[in-house]
């Protein structure tokens, strides 16, 4: 048995975005939503090396392994308000959860598999108490002609801080995910995503700063090939004064692969004294790449200091011949030119111990 | 000429008071200096002088010439003659420097019923007083104060200063970040503006511009308020004992 | 009508056109209400024009039927009833003088106090040709015969329609087809005038031209035309002005132009619109901007420049754009739209690479007080074919108070791999420090937020011809009048 999104969409009584949503301008969603994906899906157990973590296999919760001071539990999910169906979609069809950090704990990870030719979904709910300082990493596993769907939404409480590390390296599937964010007063989220080399990804954030003192860093990583595409759509609404947003999206991309930045910043009227810088910058290797970058500000508080910008172009090749006239040949002086281009991704506190090697990504694209 | 009484002020939405009790005449053709200790108020005295709005005045009076200047805006109370050298002058990107200073000038000349000055004429004044100043005539061409290193705002302000021919002009730190020979251009500038129809208030941290303008008297001010008055000597004696004692018989 | 004469007209037209906020009581010919294929064979018979034009104009009709009016804009604007509007209107005869304007609001009588020129004393320079359009209609052209001496025509779009057919077959449409959008379909089906200029080769055009619009009848839409070719080597610079009326219901303005530039040719395009931006208290009534601008750099080495200063209209909605299609063509946008009161805009630039070493810049600034709204909207692509694009964007804007808004919505495109596309943006307001410091030297407090805001436009004004640069400083002080304190 078989059926397509348009078919979930329709038993849901929901209807998917169409072409002429600015949020999904450049994603084929017919493609997309027309396919056939399989519904009789296996799931069997797996070890898993990680200390905690939780593990998703085709949209079930197979095993996990939690800390004391971490509780999970079934829990039915009321998402932000939302145009976007494929957050309903999720929800709807999937077992939903509730993690809740009472306290500091260990890193948790939390996996998503999906095998090949399935159309999964995966709702989870994170509230993260006050006082509270905590990280998830997430793995995604999306194998051939699969669509892996998830919605995570993420409460933090007064004086809080989240990172979540995302990672998509090698995926021969789709990836939709949706992450929703609500800050309260001195909040701190966290965010990092690692797309390498991955067939089809797009990454939502709607980051909600609802409390004075707090900030939001959202910053992002991409390097592909071929006809990979990956799509970071991001939505930072400051709703109150004070607060801070930072992103910094990255991407080096060659052979018709599609990378697209899709930013947004709201101040609201009352929201002065606010910060935010918004970044996005892209190395084309290759003459048949293609970026779409839109940073965008909606600004309605005058005090307020937002800065955008966007650059895309070639590797910088004078930076190559410097390295090159100083003894280095051509292709690790590229390398030295294409790590210092992503340091600044790395280059916080939070995010500094993620950063995955790409020497080998980098020897497979040049 | 400036008539300082029993001045009270404090910032705007603030309940600290700031300026307690400020008493002080400034006379004609004199040179005042006030010295004093960090967070004494000196700063926020002259702001509320020129008329920011950032602070409130809770009582008293500053007349110039026997009228309340309290009622004006920054605006009036220039065109009436104050003027004051920011210690920080702001910087203003796109407004050209010489284009600025005629649009002051002229607005001071139409405010006295004087004809206003055309730019052919109003330059030959410019380059007459940077000339006269020592300041290099590029400043004329450059955006208003944008771009320019900490002491060349300075030197633009008593440029300003020149053109403007204020009949009270107070300098806010106008010493603070200069080094030696802009300190002594600065100073040589100021001795040259000096007249019998202007006064003078400087303000500062140190005595050492006091070396280069001499001052008519010093005043020490502490919390808001001035504690001791005396001539030239007294900033001396202060530069070798510092604040400290005064504070502490003040406690 | 002799050389002499045709200025004599314009300065009583233009005479009266000053008071721009109020209507000139002008004893007009109109066409009843309403659209439809009757009305626009009337339009066309009216106007004498050859059958190609007629076709031209049923083509678009049929075509803009099937259309839906859009609402993608960061405005909000009522559905527009297209049958409530004249499509024609004109006034019955040149001579007619317009009576007395004594119930001119006290308002604009100040504001054109002080604005205190403009047309009369610039169009008396010598070196400004002037085509008026009032309401539908070209009343008349300067300088036409000196032009021709040159070679260069500059005539109404009617006139060319006649006098030129192969030139207007060719070009009329070749850059804004009928079915680009909407209004560009709509103008094509009911356009009355609007100036046509062509430059031969080699020619650089001896003076400024200059269209100065007028729309003066309530509740019709004006719907002009504008044709600006440039061939080989040739090089022109065309200016607009526009005012209107202040009428309590809003009245759609929708122009399309059109520019060809050949071989190292260059057409410098400035505008400084000034339609009425509806009331200041209630935000009713204004002009609805929407105009499709464009430029297709045809040949190698050539260039387009755009400067457009947006101080009027309830709605202001284009994006001058420049196709560079010759290898090394430049495009460039230098832009100021301040929006006060209700006003809205939306507005910015489209560049697209397609030639190879083509390069594009665009400067905007945008400056919202009042309860306004003032969004830039910007594309830059390069194609496949645009080797070694480059492009630098720079979108600054300004808010003055905290009921205003401000957006940037950049749209970067990029499909080849030696391209360089920059994109800069930051949002300030009008520094309380800024306005002390220039109070406190004798300045007052309108005219330091004016000085502030003309500096913060610096770069943009620089770009305007001299005699205009006077004007737009002027129009953006009167507009921003009593926006703090």
């Amino acid at each position: 048995m078989t059926i397509t999104i348009d078919k979930l969409f329709e038993l849901q009584q929901l209807t998917g975005p169409s072409e002429k949503d600015e949020d999904w301008l450049y994603y084929d969603i017919n493609k997309l939503t027309s396919q056939n994906y399989k519904t009789n899906i296996e799931s069997k157990e797996k070890q898993i090396s990680y200390d905690f973590y939780i593990y998703f296999l085709n949209g079930k919760l197979i095993n996990h392994k939690l800390p004391d001071n971490v509780t999970i539990t079934h829990h039915k999910i009321s998402p932000r308000k939302t145009k976007n169906n494929f957050i309903h979609l999720a929800i709807a069809n999937s077992e939903s959860y509730k993690i809740k950090f009472i306290e500091n704990s260990n890193p948790i990870h939390l996996i998503y598999e999906s095998t090949s030719e399935t159309f999964t979904s995966h709702s989870i709910e994170i509230e993260c108490s006050e006082h509270t300082s905590n990280e998830i990493q997430r793995h995604f596993i999306s194998q051939n002609n699969a669509c892996l769907t998830s919605y995570m939404n993420v409460i933090l409480n007064k004086n809080s801080k989240i990172t979540v590390c995302d990672f998509n390296e090698n995926n021969q599937g789709k990836i939709l995910d949706f992450v929703d964010g609500s800050l309260d007063e001195n909040c701190n989220f966290f965010s990092i995503n690692q797309t390498y080399l991955s067939h089809n990804s797009r990454f939502q954030n709607r980051i909600f700063i609802n409390g004075e003192n707090s900030n939001a860093t959202l910053h992002g990583l991409a390097i592909n090939e071929r006809k990979q595409a990956c799509y970071y759509n991001t939505h930072i609404y400051h709703d109150t004064e004070n607060s801070e947003s930072h992103q910094l999206f990255k991407s080096m991309v060659k052979e018709d692969a599609i990378l697209e930045y899709n930013g947004k910043v709201t101040v609201c009227p009352k929201a002065q004294l606010t910060n935010s810088y918004q970044l996005n910058q892209n190395i084309l290797l290759d003459e048949y790449a293609n970026v779409y970058s839109r940073p965008q500000l909606f600004i309605d508080a005058d005090d307020v200091r937002c800065t955008h910008g966007s650059t895309t172009g070639d590797i910088n090749e004078h930076e190559v011949l410097y390295l090159m006239s100083r003894g280095l040949d051509r292709l690790s002086s590229r390398k030295i030119v294409l790590n210092g281009f992503i340091e600044e991704i790395f280059n916080k506190e939070e995010f500094q111990k993620h950063q995955k090697n790409i020497h080998s990504i980098l020897n497979q694209i040049l | 000429m400036l008539e300082i009484k029993n001045l009270e002020a404090k910032l705007i939405d603030e309940d600290l008071e700031i300026i307690k009790g400020f008493n002080l005449t400034l006379e004609k053709g004199k040179v005042h200096a006030i010295m004093g200790p960090n967070g004494s108020g000196k700063s926020t005295l002259s702001k509320i002088i020129a008329g920011d709005e950032n602070y409130e005045v809770t009582n008293g009076s500053v007349k110039l010439n026997n009228v309340n200047v309290l009622d004006y805006d920054a605006t009036q109370r220039a065109l009436e003659g104050i003027f004051l050298a920011f210690q920080y002058p702001v910087e203003i990107p796109g407004v050209n420097n010489a284009e600025f200073l005629r649009m002051a000038y002229n607005a001071k000349q139409k405010h006295h019923g004087k004809n206003e000055s055309d730019p052919l004429e109003f330059n030959e004044l410019l380059i007459e007083k940077v000339n006269q100043l020592n300041i290099p005539e590029e400043f004329l061409e450059r955006e208003l104060n944008y771009g320019f290193s900490g002491g060349e705002k300075k030197r633009n302000e008593i440029l300003q200063l020149a053109v403007l021919n204020p009949s009270v002009a107070i300098l806010d730190e106008t010493d603070s970040g200069l080094d030696i020979d802009a300190l002594k251009q600065v100073s040589e500038a100021v001795n040259k503006l000096k007249s019998e129809n202007n006064t003078f208030l400087l303000i500062t941290h140190y005595q050492r511009l006091l070396d280069y303008i001499e001052p008519d008297y010093v005043h020490i001010m502490i919390d808001g308020k001035i504690v001791q008055t005396g001539n030239k000597e007294l900033a001396k004696e202060l530069d070798m004992k510092g604040y400290d004692h005064l504070l502490s018989t003040k406690a | 009508m002799t050389f002499q004469d045709h200025d004599k007209t314009i300065e009583t037209i233009v005479d009266k056109d000053y008071e721009y906020g109020f209507q000139t009581k002008i004893e007009s010919e109109k066409f009843p209400k309403g659209l439809n294929e009757d009305i626009i064979r009337k339009l066309s018979a009216k106007k004498k024009e050859p059958d190609y034009m007629l076709e031209f104009r049923l083509k678009a009709f049929e075509h803009w039927k099937k259309m839906k009016e859009p609402h993608w804009l960061l405005c909000e604007y009522p559905e527009l009833d297209y049958q409530d509007a004249h499509y024609y209107a004109a006034p019955k005869s040149l001579s007619d003088k317009p009576k007395s304007l004594d119930e001119i609001d006290p308002e604009l009588k100040h504001a054109f106090e002080k604005l205190g020129i403009p047309l009369i004393e610039q169009k008396q320079l010598a070196g400004v040709a002037v085509d008026a359009v009032f309401d539908s209609v070209s009343v008349a052209t300067t300088y036409k015969e000196k032009l021709k001496q040159h070679g260069v025509i500059f005539c109404s779009i009617s006139e060319a329609i006649v006098d030129y057919p192969d030139l207007i077959k060719k070009y009329l449409g070749s850059v804004v087809p009928y079915t680009d959008n909407f209004f560009a379909a709509l103008n094509s089906a009911v356009f009355t005038d609007g100036s046509f200029v062509y430059v031969p080769k080699g020619v650089k055009s001896p003076m400024e031209l200059s269209t100065y619009f007028r729309i003066n009848e309530e509740n019709t839409g004006q719907f002009e035309r504008t044709l600006i070719i440039c061939e080989e080597d040739a090089y022109v610079s065309y200016l607009e002005g526009c005012t209107a009326p202040k009428f309590d219901n809003n009245q759609l303005h929708a122009a399309v132009v059109e520019l060809v530039v050949l071989d190292n040719a260059e057409i410098k395009y400035s505008t400084v619109q000034n339609w009425y931006p509806g009331d200041k208290e209630t935000g009713k009534g204004g002009i609805y901007n929407f105009v499709t601008k464009r430029g297709k750099c045809l040949g190698k080495k050539s260039k387009i420049s755009w400067t457009q200063i947006e101080t009027g209209s309830a709605i202001t909605w284009k994006y001058p754009s420049c196709l560079l299609i010759g290898d090394e063509s430049i495009g460039e946008f230098y832009s100021v739209a301040l929006t006060n009161h209700f006003q809205q805009a939306d507005t910015g630039s489209k560049m697209i690479h397609i030639g190879k070493n083509t390069k594009s810049t665009i400067i905007s600034k945008g400056i919202s007080a009042g309860k306004s709204k003032n969004t830039y909207r910007g594309l830059v692509q390069a194609n496949k074919s645009a080797k070694n694009a480059r492009n630098y964007t720079q979108c600054d804007s300004m808010l003055i108070g905290d009921k205003c808004s401000a957006n940037t919505v950049p749209y970067i495109t990029i499909k080849n791999n030696k391209t360089k596309f920059e994109h800069e943006a930051s949002t300030s307001k009008v520094g309380e420090e800024q306005l002390f410091y220039l109070m406190s030297r004798g300045i007052s407090l309108d005219d330091a937020l004016a000085t502030i805001v003309s500096g913060f436009c610096q770069d943009v004004f620089d770009k305007l011809p001299d005699e205009f640069a006077l004007e737009a400083n002027q129009l953006l002080s009167l507009q921003l009048e009593h926006s703090v304190g």
